[in-house]
């Protein structure tokens, strides 16, 4: 069955003074599912996904939403809804979680109600801390917000980069949740992470990146059919290791 | 509508700053403090000598002209301070890029900052002007000065001309506060930004030494609204036009290129 696709990235390249960091690679972002992008510390992974938001230009390449070349990638945001998880998130540290989605959803030029706002902090488990400034929270309640924060705008893609960093079991079983459940409300998801375990357990489509390029790509299922993620990943980034 | 947004969440984000709130209440103890110091103290040296003029001249305007003449370069040191590092500091603590996945265009944020900023300044300067006028009129009364020998001008021109001047800072600080955010924008560091805006100050006011080419540089005309309140607090009569022209036009230049300047240089700006 051909895969409905929402992104279409075709030979993406990004350089940082003459170091390649991403070398002429192509995937899909598919409708209603969530996509894996996987790969060892360095690969690209955030560069992609900084490419992707506007916050930093692409040397060459091509991006597609629902079949249509984007010209001005700075511009995606602004032809569909992205909720966005950059890793190490950082908010107004004098600010409480409250104010800061406020001040955040204004940003987005984005009508967020109060209730929508306690709603979400409900959802990730920061009632009790609406009202705290964030200078007195943990890293993994940063990441909470941040969680609260991408799905402020009720977005049609979510762009995640590592959310499950700094979460306790608990709350990584949390998110895990709340992705599938905007999946079966025709949500789509994008979602680079390093904890394969979760990975696995979310993804329907895998997209391998190691040392600038794409490795593997496709449906997670037929990866793993045999070994689990974790010893095929190990497999496909040591091959190319040697 | 988008500006409108970034004024809505930089006030909300200035309004909780206790940095903000510390430095507005040093700027107005100070200003007070220093209004009261000119107008008891009985010898003035260097720039501040003019103010001995005053002396037995006690009037509400000119309490009021004298306190923001003194304190207006402390002001212009906190704008600059704040303007060259508004991008930069987000940079640095990376609530840039949170903005920035947003729905929002770059050159909004940079509009919105630059009017926001220039909305500070003169709320900044119109609170310390009522509360100076008040107090200078509780003191000292607003009777008519212009009766005695030295101080030549009415109640009224003192009002008219004092208004004047404060509405014509409005293009100096302008430009001054693009001329700083494009600084900020251009470093992610607020020690580069803020080393590289007072340089470029720094040269253009050795620049406004030169006779003929001080009429090229903004610092020159940062300070010409300024020099109304000093002629007005000597008693000298004023003489606007036509170097009021001059001044708007110029200003205006450095307001508009330094405005396009860091929107363009921001546009291509790779967030870390």
């Amino acid at each position: 069955m051909k895969e409905d696709f929402l992104l279409r990235i075709k030979n993406l390249s990004k350089s940082f003074g003459g170091l390649k960091v991403l070398d002429d690679i192509s995937f899909d972002v598919l409708r209603g599912k969530i996509t894996g992008f996987l790969g060892p510390n360095g690969a690209g992974k955030t560069t992609t996904i900084k490419i992707l938001l506007g916050l930093i230009n692409r040397d060459m390449g091509q991006i597609e939403l629902n079949g249509k070349e984007i010209q001005d990638v700075k511009n995606l945001k602004f032809k569909i809804t992205i909720g966005a998880l950059m890793e190490f998130p950082s908010f107004f540290s004098h600010l409480t979680s409250r104010e800061n989605l406020k001040i955040l959803s204004l940003s987005d030029n984005y009508q967020t109600d109060e209730k929508r706002i306690d709603h979400l902090l409900n959802l990730v488990e920061l009632k009790h801390a609406k009202d705290r400034k964030i200078k007195t929270f943990s890293f993994g309640m940063k990441q909470k917000l941040a969680i609260a924060d991408a799905f402020l705008n009720d977005p049609e893609l979510l762009i995640l980069d590592e959310p499950f960093n700094g979460l306790d079991p608990n709350s990584m079983d949390i998110l895990n949740q709340i992705l599938k459940n905007y999946v079966r409300e025709k949500g789509t998801v994008f979602i680079s992470s390093h904890i394969l375990s979760e990975v696995e357990d979310l993804c329907d489509w895998i997209i391998l990146l190691n040392k600038r390029k794409i490795i593997y790509k496709g449906v997670l299922k037929s990866l793993i059919s045999q070994k689990s993620l974790k010893e095929m990943y190990l497999k496909l980034t040591k091959d190319e290791n040697i | 509508m988008k500006i409108s947004n970034v004024l809505k969440a930089e006030y909300e984000i200035y309004r909780k700053s206790s940095l903000v709130k510390f430095i507005s209440i040093i700027t107005f103890s100070l200003s007070v403090l220093f209004g009261f110091i000119i107008f008891h103290s009985s010898s003035f040296t260097g720039s501040l000598s003019f103010l001995a003029l005053m002396k037995g001249y006690e009037n509400g305007f000119n309490f009021s002209i004298s306190l923001i003449y003194s304190i207006f370069n402390i002001l212009i040191f906190f704008m600059i301070v704040t303007a060259s590092t508004t991008v930069s500091d987000e940079a640095q603590k990376g609530t840039l890029r949170t903005i920035l996945v947003k729905r929002l265009k770059r050159r909004e944020l940079i509009f919105g900052k630059s009017i926001f900023l220039l909305i500070c300044f003169f709320t900044l300067i119109a609170i310390i002007s009522l509360l100076s006028l008040a107090v200078g009129g509780i003191l000292f009364g607003f009777s008519d000065i212009s009766e005695k020998n030295y101080i030549i001008h009415s109640n009224l021109s003192l009002f008219y001309n004092y208004f004047l001047s404060l509405f014509l800072m409005i293009f100096p600080i302008s430009a001054l506060i693009n001329l700083c955010l494009f600084f900020s924008v251009l470093f992610n560091n607020n020690l580069m930004s803020l080393i590289s805006c007072f340089g470029v100050n720094f040269i253009f006011y050795i620049f406004t030494e030169l006779d003929f080419y001080k009429y090229l540089f903004l610092t020159n005309y940062i300070l010409y609204p300024l020099k109304a309140f000093q002629k007005m607090a000597q008693g000298l009569p004023l003489v606007w036009s036509p170097q009021i022209w001059y001044m708007i036009i110029v200003t205006v230049i450095y307001l508009i290129g330094f405005l396009v300047l860091a929107v363009i240089f921001f546009r291509n700006k790779e967030i870390p």
